[in-house]
C-alpha cells in the first residue's frame, strides 16, 4: 500500500491562522524539521508552520490563493548534507492549505548562470559605450561637429562655402636643411612640440588648425565658430606664435624661423576621401593665403589687403612694396609688427 | 539607476517573466489567449516588455504591442487581470511599492494599444 511517506517530495497540510501543521510526510520532516524545538518533539504535527518556514508571509499567500494564482515560496535549505533550494506551492485544499515542495536547485542554478551571462553582456555593453565615446572624441578632434552630424545622418558630407573667413599659413625657413642636419627623431619631437603649442594658441584665439603638411601649418578662423572679428583673432594668434618662437629660440640650440601669411576671403570646406576622412579647405582664399606665406620673410607676418582692411585698427603694420603674385598680378601686402597700444 | 539595475538586472527579470507566464496560463480569465501560442515567442515578448518597463536595455515599442494583439479582442477586464497578475509578481520579486507603481504606470500607458484594437 502506497503512503505519502513513500513520496520523496515534501507534502504538508495546514489549517488555521496562523497555519498549524495538521499532517505531513517523511520528506517534509527531512526538509523542514531543523529547529531544536521541533526536533525534540520529533514531529511537526500541531506546530505553527512559521517555526519551520520563518520567512512565511501567510496573508500574502492567502491573497494569492484567493485569486486562484500560484502562491509560492522559495527557501534555501541548509539542513542536509547538500544545500539546496526548495520551492513550496500553496493551494486551497479542504478547510486548509496543501503545501507541496519541489527541489528548485536546478532552476536556481540556471538563474545564476543567466545572471552571470547577462552580467558579461551588460559589462560588454558598457565597454562598447565607452569605446564609442572615445571614438566620438577622436572624431571630434579631426572633423568639425557639423560634418560629423552629416556623416552620421546622411552617410556623406556636403562641402560648404564660407564667404568670409581668415586663413593662416605658416612654415619654417630652411626646414629642408634642418631635416638633413638634425636627427630625424629630434626634429620630429621639436616640430611636434611647436605645433602642439600652436594648437593651444589657436584654441585660445578661436582659430582651428586644419592640417599640417610637413613643416607647414594651416589654420582658419571664422569657419565653424561665429566670429566676426576672425581677421583680428587670427592675426593676434600669429603674433602669439611668433612670440613663442622668439622665446623658444633664446632657450634652444635649434633656431626655428617661421614665415606667416594671412588672407581673408572665401573658401570651400569639406571632407575628402572615404577610407580616410580628412577635412580640408580649398579655394581662392586658401591659395592667396599660401601666396602671402611664400612672399613673407623670416619671422614676419604678411597679410593681404583684405585682411589689412579688417585689422588696421588693431595692429601696427608696415606697408610693403607692391608684390607680383603668381596668377594674381600686383598685390598690396603688409607686415604686421604688433598690437596697437 | 534604473529599476532594472536596482533589482539585480536580467536574472530578476527572468524570475518575474517565469512566474508571470505561469500565472497567465493558470488564469481562468485570460488563459485561453495563451493556448497554442509559441512559447518561445511569447517569452521573448514578455522578457523584452518587462526589461523595457524596468528601464532595462530592451527597446519595446508600442507598435509591436499593437501588432502582437491585433488579431485578438482583448477587453478591459482581460487587461486588468493581466496587469494585476504582473503586479502580484512584481511584489513577489521584492519590488518596493513606489517602484511597482512606476511599472504599472508604464503598463497602463499601453492599454489603448492592446484593448479592442482588432480590426
Amino acid at each position: 500500500m502506497l503512503t505519502i511517506d513513500d513520496i520523496n517530495s515534501p507534502i504538508l497540510y495546514v489549517e488555521g491562522s496562523p497555519w498549524i501543521v495538521i499532517s505531513c510526510n517523511r520528506a517534509a520532516r527531512e526538509w523542514l524539521n531543523t529547529s531544536k524545538e521541533a526536533q525534540l518533539r520529533k514531529d511537526m504535527i500541531g506546530i505553527k508552520l512559521t517555526n519551520f518556514i520563518p520567512t512565511l508571509n501567510q496573508s500574502r499567500l492567502e491573497r494569492r490563493i484567493a485569486k486562484g494564482r500560484s502562491a509560492t515560496l522559495e527557501m534555501a535549505l541548509v539542513n542536509d548534507s547538500s544545500d539546496r533550494t526548495a520551492l513550496f506551492h500553496f493551494r486551497s485544499f479542504k478547510n486548509g492549505v496543501l503545501i507541496e515542495g519541489y527541489d528548485h536547485s536546478s532552476v536556481k542554478e540556471t538563474q545564476a548562470m543567466l545572471a552571470s551571462y547577462s552580467q558579461i553582456i551588460e559589462d560588454n555593453q558598457k565597454e562598447l559605450q565607452r569605446e564609442f565615446e572615445r571614438a566620438e572624441g577622436l572624431l571630434a578632434n579631426i572633423l568639425p561637429s557639423k560634418t560629423i552630424e552629416q556623416l552620421k545622418t546622411l552617410g556623406e558630407t556636403i562641402p560648404e562655402r564660407y564667404a568670409d573667413v581668415s586663413v593662416l599659413f605658416l612654415d619654417f625657413v630652411g626646414f629642408t636643411e634642418m631635416s638633413q642636419q638634425m636627427d630625424p627623431e629630434l626634429l620630429f619631437a621639436e616640430l611636434n612640440d611647436i605645433f602642439t603649442k600652436f594648437d593651444t594658441i589657436c584654441e585660445e584665439f578661436q582659430c582651428e588648425r586644419i592640417k599640417t603638411i610637413g613643416d607647414a601649418y594651416l589654420a582658419v578662423c571664422g569657419m565653424h565658430t561665429n566670429n566676426e572679428n576672425h581677421a583680428v583673432s587670427i592675426t593676434a594668434a600669429a603674433i602669439e606664435m611668433r612670440e613663442y618662437l622668439i622665446d623658444r629660440n633664446q632657450r634652444s640650440t635649434h633656431q626655428w624661423l617661421c614665415r606667416i601669411g594671412i588672407h581673408s576671403g572665401a573658401l570651400m570646406g569639406g571632407v575628402v576621401g572615404k577610407l580616410k576622412y580628412i577635412y580640408d579647405i580649398f579655394g581662392d582664399g586658401v591659395n592667396t593665403a599660401a601666396r602671402m606665406e611664400s612672399t613673407s620673410k623670416p619671422m614676419k607676418i604678411n597679410i593681404s589687403q583684405s585682411t589689412h582692411t579688417k585689422v588696421e585698427d588693431h595692429f601696427t603694420v608696415e606697408k610693403r612694396e607692391l608684390l607680383a603674385i603668381k596668377g594674381k598680378g600686383p598685390m598690396q601686402t603688409y607686415f604686421v609688427n604688433g598690437h596697437k597700444s | 539607476m534604473t529599476l532594472f539595475e536596482k533589482y539585480g538586472g536580467f536574472s530578476t527579470v527572468s524570475t518575474i517573466v517565469h512566474s508571470f507566464y505561469s500565472d497567465l496560463k493558470d488564469s481562468p480569465q485570460v488563459k485561453h489567449y495563451f493556448k497554442n501560442i509559441n512559447m518561445e515567442r511569447l517569452i521573448d515578448h514578455q522578457t523584452k516588455f518587462i526589461s523595457h518597463a524596468l528601464g532595462g536595455p530592451a527597446q519595446y515599442e508600442g507598435r509591436s504591442l499593437l501588432h502582437a494583439h491585433r488579431h485578438i479582442n482583448v477587453t478591459n477586464e482581460d487587461f486588468d487581470e493581466v496587469a494585476d497578475i504582473l503586479k502580484d509578481n512584481l511584489e513577489d520579486a521584492g519590488m518596493e511599492e513606489d517602484d511597482v507603481n512606476t511599472v504599472m504606470g508604464i503598463v497602463e500607458s499601453v492599454r489603448d494599444a492592446i484593448v479592442n484594437n482588432s480590426k
